[in-house]
């Protein structure tokens, strides 16, 4: 790379006009504001504290002490902040605390949210499972049995912010999740560090990893009916019963740049077909799309293994909306036997 | 004065001296001039709060930091907006031509999230490699091999006016 391109990016950088004001005044008092909710939880949890000190110390006066001492067991907690979107059921701070013991898991869950405060205890058994709960209508915890490069829910409606947290004492994984509004998880896919994909009813899920060359993990699941992909900025995914052989899986917006709209799609092949040391699929797109990259793979593992895969990434200006037909007029791949197969999505495979 | 207002006029004249710098970073880490806002808000917030433990001269790069790490997680936790089967068509757009601020900004959406970070710390900021690394919590060469990719896809594919493809 030349010093010429890094001296004018800089440049660039440094001419760019950019002048929004600011209240310093107003900042001070958002930092003073939030000094004065952080002193009252420490106070109100030091008063819970005593509370339960005084309120337990007459029994455990009363409790002989054991010739030999029962082991202590290991209770590690989970530790969120800040989830959801601005809404009663947001999530300020949240802990997720799981102790083991006599082949039980014991699953303790505080959180505080904008509207209140939850705290709900459960046992499970410790048996590889995973531990899956709602505990509102838009808040929901789980515990899997894994450690993990990613989890996503697998979700009936709406949109849903996850955070997972190590539980490594445990070799767990705790996971929250905050929805828009109410809804439910009907499970859930994760990564394990070794490059397998499983879900919450124990069953392998079929994964292409780094689908985009940039970290972008495909998944499709035919036991929680889902297909999707996993991005740095987060996920999309639809039913794998509504996604027809010869389709457009998914169109996305993954987000707006200063005028740019950048789109995911994915493409499932019908089974045997697309060979891997085949040609890329050629798209089509309408006026005004520029065609950034697409990535074809294979899926391994789970009941879907073998089975093909056509990532795209595009981008477009952030003035195009969503009406009509698809900017991505047709996909055309050379299918095993050497003919060309043209598809177009929502229409299956092109009239020849 | 007391401690506490010694220690919210120092808070304020930081704010002050240190907004126009982060609002720009958060600015082109973003691409959006309200979320920016709300990402420097943010981490204005978490320095304050940890303001009697970080030294006026480290308080930039703390709040950068916090900055930082605040945009990686919401990208996180962002579930980008599903149109399942639903197809797009565009539309023609009523805007004229994009100003420089824009055309930047263009440049930078199309890279991935720590390349973008990367190019925007090492050359808005200017910071040093070990300085970048820090900040993101990555190795120096790490940085390295990302900006030098962040740099040739720019190249590749955004030439800054002027520049000859």
């Amino acid at each position: 790379m030349s010093v010429d391109f890094e001296t004018r990016l800089r440049t660039d950088f440094a001419a760019v006009p950019l002048d929004i004001p600011w209240d310093a005044e107003a900042t001070l008092a958002a930092g003073r504001r939030a000094r004065g909710r952080r002193i009252g939880a420490v106070i109100g949890g030091l008063a819970v504290v005593a509370a339960v000190a005084v309120f337990s110390l007459p029994m455990l006066l009363r409790t002989s002490i054991p010739a030999i001492p029962e082991p202590i067991g290991v209770s590690p907690t989970a530790r969120f902040e800040e989830l959801g979107n601005p809404s009663p059921q947001r999530v300020r701070h949240a802990t997720i605390e799981v102790g083991r013991s006599a082949g039980e898991l014991r699953i303790t869950v505080q959180a505080t949210l904008e509207s209140g405060s939850l705290s709900q205890e459960f046992t499970h058994p410790d048996d590889g499972s995973t531990w899956l709960e709602p505990l509102s209508d838009q808040v929901w915890a789980a515990v899997v049995p894994d450690p993990v490069e990613w989890v996503s829910p697998v979700i009936s409606e709406g949109g849903w912010a996850s955070d997972e947290q190590s539980l490594p004492d445990l070799g767990m994984t705790a996971v929250l999740l905050v929805g828009e509004g109410r809804g439910t998880i009907d499970g859930l896919i994760w990564k394990r560090a070794d490059g397998t994909a499983w879900n919450s009813l124990g069953d392998e899920v079929s994964l292409l990893s780094n689908a985009d060359g940039e970290g972008a993990d495909v998944y499709a699941d035919a036991a929680l009916d889902v297909m999707g992909m996993r991005t740095s900025g987060g996920g999309m995914e639809k039913r794998l019963s509504e996604v027809g052989p010869d389709r457009l899986v998914q169109s996305m917006v993954e987000g707006d740049r200063a005028g740019v709209r950048v789109f995911r799609g994915l493409f499932l092949l019908p089974e045997g077909d697309y060979p891997e040391a085949g040609p890329e699929p050629d798209f089509v797109f309408q006026q005004d799309v520029d065609h950034v990259r697409s990535v074809s793979g294979v899926l391994v593992g789970g009941a879907l293994d073998g089975r093909y895969v056509v990532a795209v990434r595009y981008s477009a200006p952030a003035t195009v909306t969503l009406e009509g037909t698809s900017l991505i007029e047709s996909l055309t791949y050379t299918a095993p036997n050497g003919r060309r197969v043209t598809v177009i999505p929502g229409a299956g495979e092109a009239p020849r | 004065m007391s401690s506490r207002q010694q220690r919210d006029a120092e808070f304020t004249a930081f704010v002050r001296a240190s907004s126009s710098a982060l609002t720009k970073t958060a600015w082109f880490l973003t691409g959006d001039a309200e979320l920016a806002r709300d990402l420097v808000q943010e981490a204005y917030v978490k320095t304050y709060l940890a303001w009697g433990r970080i030294r006026p001269v480290e308080a930039v790069g703390y709040a950068r930091k916090v900055l930082v790490n605040l945009n990686i997680d919401r990208w996180r936790r962002r579930r980008p907006e599903s149109v399942g089967n639903v197809p797009e068509r565009p539309v023609p757009s009523a805007e004229s031509a994009a100003d420089e601020r824009d055309r930047i900004a263009r440049m930078l959406a199309g890279l991935p999230r720590q390349q973008r970070a990367v190019v925007v710390l090492r050359y808005l900021d200017d910071l040093s490699e070990q300085d970048t690394a820090a900040c993101l919590g990555i190795s120096v060469g790490a940085v390295k091999s990302t900006a030098s990719r962040g740099l040739a896809a720019l190249r590749a594919g955004h030439v800054p006016e002027g520049e000859p493809r």
